[in-house]
């Protein structure tokens, strides 16, 4: 659906985005994680055709968006990080203004406003003049906005800023709710744990390129063979068995215990599944009397940590 | 018909604030206590009816001209403020991702400027048609009026939408159309003062030193800048119609220009044709220039960064 090859932007000698890469089958729930000025506006407005790249190409479904520009306008649907709205007007006249735009008007912009006030929870406000929302409201009927001539691509630029937690969590729902329907979305944030609960796929950016991508599971991989595998088991003879069967396991590089507790570092070579299962078929092979067997989970906000700090100069 | 949905937009939000009313309030105001004043001064004394008629055209002018510098003066106001406006308030980014082209949205604001300006000139019928009921005025002053109007609409709105655009916010947007406004109506007529003083300066200074004139004035063609003064286009019209006197033949003749050529007799329409052609370039670059992909980012950043080192 979207493939970004090589897109570069450079603000005067300031190199914004730095041959980046990233691809988004469609149907997916894309989250696009980095710190601040990392380059997700930057690359969120070249795609919705709001600025102009430098270099690289950005194709969405078979149209390059660089030089067909305006063909892709009805395909994308951009929610910006900041926005306004205009006075005077009432939440279904706002909405009503945009269907205008693409030609939508009278009885089915009525309904089509309906319909959209309806999916993003705000058909109580529909006679509510803008200016007088709510930050987290405005910010859903933004979204309404979007959809307005049903894109297949969504571009929503920190959709989820400024939200109180219900908010936050009524706004995962409905970006299931659409992605569920169909569209595709390419969604940005600061929090890694957030994106991750709802995105199929994650890009962590940093200093204009790509550092990380892939499935969540993909990414929390990389990185949790750094993690210690935890064992837990029943009594103290256990403990003793299962120190002295790790002890000759050319695998293991370190123990530590704590009560009936172990805590497991292996060496980083290898398939780390592999050594997991077959550290403890031998643990259980010699009946040492297992309770509990896990890696331990990175965890995502200091793997976001350490992902991005890897990348300082 | 497809009315251009900025336009629908912007008419309805105009028909919702209060600043209309109280524009259209103030300057019906200022139209009547004008006109009354006018008449006051006009009639006063005067009995005859030769001398009533020939007032009537008089209070006709002076209205049409306070008619003409009131809605002059309000053209920047209206234009200067509507690309900015959208940017100020950060709406115009979403209305550059929609499939709006740019030159749509730089017309539905100017449309929408301009009906606005133009239901003011409607305003001034009323007062306008005090000078019917005494007669002496015809519908074709009036039409011809508001035709020239309309066409200084234009001009100045385009110009008033370009500035809007290629500035960020309407404050220096609505100071540059008035600087630019005052340029186009007193600076090019400055600059000719200037260039004839200059002239017939060096002009004597040529006579002390040889003791003839020299023959040839050289102007080139610095006085076509007073085609873009729609002032000057105004002017030209009252004193043809009413005083059947050709001023930009005689002011040409008097510096020594050119006199009786194709320019001097068509003036009126070359220079609509004139401020017809500004008025699009203006609106043409405009749009160019609201296209994100059309244009680079200011390169600040580059130069501050460069100062440093
Ligand atoms: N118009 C511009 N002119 C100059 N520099 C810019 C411009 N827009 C962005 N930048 C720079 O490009 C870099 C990337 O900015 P961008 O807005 O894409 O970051 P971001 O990832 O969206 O950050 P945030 O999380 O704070 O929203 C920043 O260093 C910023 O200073
Ligand atoms: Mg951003």
């Amino acid at each position: 659906m979207l493939k970004i090859t090589d897109l570069q932007k450079h603000f005067g000698s300031f190199q914004a985005l730095n041959h980046l890469n990233l691809e988004i089958a469609k149907g997916e729930l894309f989250g696009f994680v980095g710190p601040n000025g990392a380059g997700k506006t930057t690359t969120m407005k070249i795609i919705s055709g709001l600025m102009r790249a430098d270099g690289g190409e950005v194709v969405i479904d078979g149209i390059n968006a660089l030089k067909d520009s305006r063909k892709l306008k009805e395909k994308i649907g951009y929610m910006p990080d900041f926005f306004g709205v205009y006075d005077n007007l009432k939440a279904y006249e706002y909405l009503e203004f945009y269907a205008s735009v693409y030609g939508i008007l009278g009885r089915d912009a009525r309904e089509l406003c309906n319909n959209l006030l309806d999916l993003v929870n705000l058909s109580d406000k529909a006679d509510t003049y803008v200016d007088s929302l709510s930050r987290g409201m405005k910010q859903r009927l933004c979204l309404a906005r979007s959809l307005v001539h049903n894109p297949e691509l969504l571009i929503l630029d920190e959709p989820a800023s400024g939200l109180d937690p219900r908010a936050r969590f009524e706004m995962k729902e409905i970006l299931r709710n659409l992605c569920s329907m169909g569209k595709t979305i390419l969604i940005s944030s600061h929090i890694l744990p957030e994106l991750a609960e709802m995105c199929s796929s994650i890009g962590i950016i940093e200093h204009g390129s790509m550092v990380a991508c892939g499935s969540v599971e993909d990414i929390q991989n990389t990185l949790k063979t750094s993690n210690p595998v935890i064992i837990k088991v029943t009594d103290t003879k256990g403990l003793d068995d299962a120190i002295l069967l790790l002890k000759e396991n050319p695998e293991v590089q370190s123990i530590s215990v704590q009560e009936l507790t172990l805590s497991v570092v292996l060496k980083e070579e290898g398939d780390a599944s592999r050594a997991e299962a077959a550290l403890l078929s031998s643990l259980v092979s010699s009946h040492v009397p297992v309770r509990s067997f896990y890696r331990e989970e990175g965890n995502l906000e200091s793997l976001f940590m350490q992902i991005t700090a890897e990348q300082e100069p | 018909m497809h009315i251009n949905p900025i336009y629908r937009k912007e008419l309805k939000l105009g028909t919702r604030s209060l600043k209309l009313p109280m524009i259209f309030m103030i300057y019906t105001l200022l139209l009547t206590f004008g006109a009354d004043f006018a008449c006051r001064i006009l009639f006063d004394g005067y009995s005859s009816s030769e001398s009533i008629y020939a007032n009537v055209i008089n209070l006709f002018i002076w209205v049409a001209i306070g008619e003409f510098v009131l809605v002059l003066l309000e053209i920047p106001a209206f234009t200067a403020v509507s690309i900015a406006g959208e940017r100020e308030r950060q709406t115009l980014d979403i209305l550059l991702t929609t499939n709006l082209r740019p030159i749509q949205i730089i017309l539905g604001k100017l449309m929408s400027s301009l009906s606005t300006l133009f239901l003011l000139t409607l305003l001034s019928l009323p007062v306008l048609s005090i000078t019917f009921s005494i007669g002496g005025i015809y519908f074709e002053d009036m039409i011809r009026l508001f035709f020239l109007i309309l066409i200084t609409m234009f001009f100045i709105g385009s110009l008033g939408i370009f500035f809007s655009t290629i500035l960020k916010r309407t404050s220096s947007a609505t100071v540059l159309s008035y600087a630019a406004l005052l340029f186009i109506l007193a600076g090019t007529i400055a600059i000719m003062l200037i260039a004839v003083y200059v002239t017939s300066v060096r002009e004597q200074a040529v006579y002390l030193q040889t003791g003839t004139w020299p023959a040839e004035r050289q102007f080139h063609f610095l006085p076509l800048i007073l085609l873009i003064n729609p002032g000057v286009t105004m002017f030209t019209m009252i004193a043809k119609n009413y005083f059947s006197q050709s001023v930009i033949n005689d002011y040409f003749e008097f510096i020594r220009f050119q006199q009786h050529t194709f320019l001097t007799e068509h003036w009126f329409w070359i220079s609509i044709l004139v401020q017809i052609l500004f008025g699009v370039l203006f609106l043409f670059l405009a749009a160019r220039r609201l296209d994100p992909l059309n244009h680079k980012e200011p390169v600040r950043k580059k130069k501050a960064k460069r100062r440093k080192r």
